[in-house]
This record gives structure tokens, sequence and C-alpha cells, in this order.
């Protein structure tokens, strides 16, 4: 290991969709520390890289157009960017749209922090028939500009190099200085004049960007200059300079400075950008006209959801299998050589059969990542959100509250939630937090493959599971249409959204997103399943049952008598009363409890009490077997209680996330516990009961 | 003048102004580079309560509300 060595911290910023992710992936690979979770960047990243006698610590933040932030993921780039100053910016540019991209650009400039623009897709600008003159860029402007083709992990080597030699002064990298006019200049002057009078506050923050953004009255620079000694003043002037400026150019004033900007920037263009052939046609309309099509849309979104959950099941089958026979390979082998007594019971039936019931499902999980993800970077998704928004309308919801979905059911709930950060409007928002736990998160989905296995062939396990998918949208449209009808009444905010182009995906950026989620995954079995698996075993197997109940009575019933009688067992016993009304007994109640821990211990759970109930641990049979072979469950019960698990409070990591992204507000919490239990119970019972009316079970 | 929801597939128009919009959303837009002077190609016409159109080599798709308080001059009508 090095020592000694220079640490450059540089963060990755740009507009959404311009490779970002792709580029930080190919810089730090694998030593990543994701901040947030994975799936959507609406929290930054980090990651660090080791390059001669360097170590690059590289932050990814989220996308955005501007540094007038109007979303919460937003926010988090702009403050970060401000407050932390990094010694580098790489300003992620889309070259195959150089303009709208340099805008960014501009404003980063203005920090006076040292950016390097990474020129990314320069391949699609080349089908566009243009190329850029990197180093007639250089020349005219001092602005460098490293040529890349992130999702091929071509130029990434002269991205550090670049870096590294900025860092060292070996490249003398200028501050771009708009030229705003003589009227505005003067306006700025004034301001900059009586920003240098507060010593700190000049030595703190730039002066350029504070004087500009204090004149479009930028409410976040207002806050950062309120404790400034010269705060009044400096206000007066601004408002006033802001005032002149607008009425001079009858125009409102960020129309006034992005006009300014972009006349640069065209003229900047003008220069660097040329035409060397004729463009080719592009691919991303002819699809649109296809994929955007009033008719098509919305069947063509059917499939590719259908497509994802039959590529999900299928392809992952026999690696489940597989899975399953080394858990239970293992398990009687530890039967065989650990000898019989407490220890055993630990390892074989607590340890093996809790964990490993969640193990099992590893492969499945991964397939689900894997065909997601690769919707996600072809640009399908971002379609799905604009296809889904009028639908989401008529719910009051918005089409990104879609996105919150599609990230919960890709993966955890969490960040799901996280992704509603990209609502503008705060009741949109709320209503999307209320009902994205409703999707069947990665966690979730051990029960409903455990359940769906155990109940159904494997043939019409795949239309199960897709019927499952689009109830829990259906739940989650009808509880949003209720919130916005009742307590969050209010219109829905206006949609805009870019629609980046259709690209190729590389398979290690798809096999990079897979695997991240899939480590959570992992980390999850290792750390909270452990942790609720070791109670829930212990819980099962104290106070040991003796006395008349165990005695001239079969292994198997001693069996039974032991969880009955166990802790957890009588914690069972008294929540029976109220979970018997929709179809369940003790032990589904016990497993619905230990899933507040996390949803892939109402698997693990379930995975104790029956391996306990098991006689011989080397025979032990996979879980799904012993559920459909335990009297007291069948179908309809099972589809109970996958619609009970559906729709009941989300787990404790993501109840906490919950409360942080509705305002840490307390009313919100208890009516996120009050209202999911009730809708679960009630909707349980319903479809039991009217289940049992129409005989589909007892 | 009109809004951009009458304008037809396929024309080339030129941004004038904004209409009454949210000073967010005004701001959003601005960032996209819809300043007035900028050309703007339609891609899909207002029928199905959304618009999409191209913007800068970007494709930008609206809801009409929104749609409907961007006032564009057509320049071409390429039908």
């Amino acid at each position: 290991m090095k020592t000694n060595l220079k640490e450059i911290n540089i963060c990755l910023a740009g507009n959404p969709n311009c490779g970002k992710s792709s580029l930080f992936n190919n810089l730090t690979g694998l030593r990543q520390h994701v901040g947030n979770y994975p799936g959507v960047t609406v929290e930054k990243k980090e990651g660090s890289l080791v390059n001669g006698n360097y170590k690059i610590n590289v932050v990814d933040l989220p996308g955005i157009y501007s540094l007038s932030a109007s979303s919460e993921d937003e926010v988090v780039a702009r403050n970060f960017i401000i407050e932390q100053k990094p010694d580098l910016i790489i300003d992620v540019v889309d070259a195959s749209n150089f303009e709208r991209n340099l805008y960014l650009y501009t404003q980063l400039s203005e920090l006076g922090v040292k950016v390097i623009i990474a020129l990314n897709m320069i391949d699609v600008l080349k089908n566009k028939g243009q190329e850029i003159d990197c180093e007639l860029l250089m020349k005219s402007y001092g602005i460098l500009a490293v040529p890349l083709i992130a999702n091929k992990n071509k130029g990434t080597e002269d991205i550090v190099k670049a870096v590294i030699d900025v860092y060292e002064n070996k490249i003398d990298v200028k501050t771009t200085r708009i030229d705003y006019g003589d009227f505005i200049s003067e306006h700025l002057q004034k301001i900059e004049s009586i920003i240098y009078d507060d010593v700190l506050l000049a030595a703190k923050y730039s002066v350029r960007y504070l004087s500009v953004n204090l004149i479009k009255k930028d409410k976040f620079v207002l806050e950062k200059i309120g404790k400034s000694s010269v705060y009044q003043e400096l206000k007066k002037q601004a408002f006033e300079s802001g005032d002149n400026i607008s009425d001079k150019f009858s125009d409102s004033i960020d129309s006034v400075f992005a006009d300014k900007i972009y006349t640069w920037i065209h003229s900047v263009a003008a220069v660097v950008v040329r035409t060397v052939s004729k463009s080719k046609y592009d691919v991303s309309d002819v699809i649109d006209r296809i994929v955007l099509n009033r008719i098509f849309a919305l069947p063509i979104f059917g499939l590719v959801m259908y497509a994802i959950f039959k590529f999900t099941f299928t392809v992952s089958a026999p690696f489940v299998g597989w899975f399953e026979s080394g858990i239970e390979f293992l398990s009687g082998y530890a039967g065989e050589i650990i000898p019989e007594g407490v220890f055993q019971s630990f390892i074989v039936d607590g340890i093996i059969g809790g964990v490993g019931g969640v193990l099992g499902f590893f492969p499945l999980i991964l397939f689900m990542f894997f065909a997601i993800a690769f919707f996600e970077d072809t640009g399908y998704m971002a379609r799905a959100v604009f296809i889904m928004d009028k639908f989401m309308r008529k719910f009051g919801l918005h089409g990104k509250s879609f996105a919150s979905m599609i990230v919960a059911t890709n993966g955890c709930a969490v960040p799901g939630l996280m992704a509603a950060r990209t609502i503008e409007s705060e009741k949109d928002r709320l209503i999307t937090l209320m009902v994205t736990p409703f999707m069947i998160c990665g966690a979730k989905l051990p029960i409903f493959a455990l359940f769906i296995g155990a109940f159904f062939s494997a043939k019409d396990g795949a239309n199960v599971m897709f019927i499952m998918y689009v109830l829990s949208v259906v739940l989650a449209l009808g509880a949003a249409w209720i919130l916005k009808k009742t307590i969050l009444k209010g219109k829905p905010a206006y949609f805009i959204m870019e629609l980046p182009p259709y690209r190729m995906p590389s398979l290690k950026g798809i096999l990079l997103k897979m695997w991240e989620r899939g480590v959570l995954y992992l980390k999850k079995a290792g750390t909270v399943i452990l942790l609720m698996t070791i109670v829930i075993w212990a819980g099962l197997s104290f106070p040991k049952a003796g006395g008349k109940a165990v005695e001239n009575i079969s292994e198997e019933q001693a069996a039974s008598v032991q969880v009955e009688q166990s802790y957890i067992g009588k914690l069972g016993n008294f929540i029976e009363p109220v979970i018997r009304p929709i179809g369940f007994d003790g032990k589904a109640g016990i497993a619905l409890i230990s899933g507040l821990a996390a949803k892939e211990v109402v698997v693990s759970t379930l995975g104790t009490i029956y391996s306990l109930g098991e006689i011989d641990p080397e025979d032990a049979s996979p879980l799904a077997e012993r559920l459909k072979n335990d009297p007291d469950w069948n179908k309809l019960k099972a589809v109970t209680f996958l619609i009970f698990c559906l729709i009941y409070l989300p787990c404790v990591v993501a109840v906490a996330v919950f409360f942080r992204e509705s305002g840490s507000k307390i009313k919100w919490l208890v009516f996120l516990a009050f209202w999911t239990t009730v809708a679960a119970w009630l909707t349980s019972f319903v479809v039991y009961q009217a289940g049992r009316l129409l005989g589909f079970g007892g | 003048m009109s809004p951009l929801t009458k304008a037809k597939k396929d024309t080339i128009l030129v941004f004038s102004a904004f209409g009454n919009i949210v000073e967010s959303e005004k701001q959003k837009l601005t960032d996209l580079g819809l300043i007035p002077g900028e050309s703007i190609q339609l891609i899909n016409e207002a029928k199905n309560g959304y618009i999409t159109f191209i913007l800068k080599g970007s494709r930008i798709a609206l809801d009409c509300h929104i749609a409907g308080e961007i006032i564009v001059n057509e320049v071409i009508n390429e039908n």
C-alpha cells in the first residue's frame, strides 16, 4: 500500500443523463462508498482511485441543469459544489448537446473553481456529422475539454491525466467570465465592491457568483449572506440593480442573464463546433415515433414490464434451484458434523434455516436488477415516466412518482422514497412517499417468490408474479387517489422533462448496477437479517418445553409444542385473534412482525419456524415445500398473506427515510403507520373472506 | 404569435415569451435553453395532453397546461 499520496478532491457535475455515473464507475470501479442507495443519484456517491502518487477522491453528484436548484436532488448538488469547494470540478458535457450543456459550465466556472470539461458521447456527435475542436477551445477560451466515450470506457485515462496536470498547474485552465454588457457589468461591479467590504464573505464564496445571483434574488445566496455585516446594503443594491436590469431589457432577470450566457455559448459553438459530414438519421426519433405513439405507448410499456418479469423468473429458476440445493446440502452437512443439541439447532435451524432461506433468492434478485438496469440504460425508463404521467395524474400523482415506484421495485423502497425528491410539488411528493412503500421491492420479492413457488406451478409463477406487480400499482394508485381527494388536495405540478436519446447500454455498466444493488441485499442478509434470525431462533427455542406437555408424544409433536410454548409462540398466540379473520395463525403473525425489521426477515423467520419443526436436520426440505405440505396453508391464505405483505408498514429503515423525506413531521409518520396497517388488514379481510365465500379455500 | 399548443407537427417555431406560469417552471425552461428568439421544432402536437419538441438538440416533453403558456412565432411549415 502506497503512503504519502497526494489527495485530490474532485466532483462530477453535469446535466441529467450526460454520462456522469458511467464516468464515475469507470474512474472508481468497485471502489465506491455509496452514500445513498443505488438506483438513482439523488444523493452524492463517493469513490476513489489511485494513480501514481495521487489519490483522487471522486464525488458523483445528481444531474443539474443550472445552479439555481428547484428540486431537492438539485439542492444536494448545488450545496456540495458551493459549500465543499472541491479542488476541481469535472463538468461532464454531452457533446451531442454541446450548447445546452455548456450553460452549466459557465455557472460552474463563475464559482472560481478549476473546471475540466469531460466531453462525453463524441461518437454520437460524430454520427450527427459534427466534431468539436478541443485544441481551439483551449487556445481561444482557455477551456480544457477532454474527449470521452464513457459507456465504452474510452478516454477515462485522459481525464485522470488532465485532473493531475490541472491540479499541479501544468495546464492552465481559465475562469470563464461572461460578458454581460456594459449596463449589467456596471451593476455587478457595484455589488462586488460592497461584497469586498466584508473580507470574510469575499474569501468564503466566489464574488462573481454572489453578485450575479444576488441580482437574480436567489434565495440560497440571500441566505448565505444573511449574517454578513453588509447584508442590508448588499440586498438593497442587488434588488435595485435587478429591477433596473429587468426594466432596461423588458424581460425577467433570469431570462436576461440566460440570454447573455447563451449568446456567449453560441459564439463559442460557432468557433469550435464543425460540421464534417451529413447527419445520419436519428434513431431516437424513429424509436420514439413507435414507443411514444398515442395508441402503442401503453401496450408497449406493459410488454416491457411483462418481459422484465418473465426474463427474471424464467432465467433465474435453475440458479435459484442450485442455490437451494446448496443450502440444503449445507444444512444436512452441518446436521451431520455438529452434535445434536442447542448449538446444532442454532446453526441448522437458526442461521442456515433463516439466512439461507433469504439467500436462496439471491440469483432471482440479481436477474431482476439486470433486466431493469438494461431498460434504464437504454433511455426507455425516462419514456415510461412520460408515458405514465397522464395516467398517474388521474390518480393525483406525477409522472415522476412512477419513477419512484420503479426505483422501489428496482431494489428497495428506500431509494424509491429518496427519488421522490425530484418532484417539485410538496403535496405530490408526500403522496408519492405514502404510496411508494406499496411496491414490491427487492426485500419483498423473496416472500412473493417463496409463496408463489410453493402454491403455484412453475409455468404460472411468472404470470402470478406479474399480476401481483400490477396489483401493487393498482393499490398504490387507489391510495394516491384517496389521499389526493381527502387530506392532500391540490393541483399536480406541471410536467417538464428531457427525454434522453436512446443508447446501447454497456454490459459493464449494467453489471455494475446489478452488483451495487445485489451487494446491498447480501449486506442485509449478513447484518439485519442474521441478527433478527438469531433473535427469532432464541425466541422460538426458549423457554424449553418440558414436563407433561412433551411426554408420550412423537418428536414431530414435541417440536410443535416447543414452538407453541416459546416466547415467540406465546406472542403469536396473543396476536392470533386479530389476524385470524384474515386467515393467519400465530406463525404467520410472528413472521409479519419480524418483517418490520426487514421484509426478507419474513422468509427467514418462516425458515426458522419450519426448520425447528423438522425432526431430522440432515433431511431438510426447501421451505417452499414445507409450506406447501403444511395443512395450515392453502392458495387463498398464501395470496392473502402476499397482499398483506404488499400493504403493511414498510421496514424500519424505509420508515426512517420516510420520516426524513416527509419533513421529519411526526404526524405523517403516525399517519403512515395507521394507514398502512388498517389498509392491509381491511384489504386482506375482504380478499380472504370473499375467497372463502367463493369456495377458494378454508 | 400563438401558444405552443396551437402549433402543428414538424414546424419550426421561435420562442417569444412566457405567459402566466410559475417562476420555478419558468426557471427550469430557461435553464433548458428556452430563451426569446430560440428556435424549437415540434415533434408531437398537443393531441394527447402533451407536447414533445426539440430544443437545442434535446427532446423536451411538456404537459399542455404549461405548453399553453409558451408563446411562439411560426417560421417555417415543412408540410
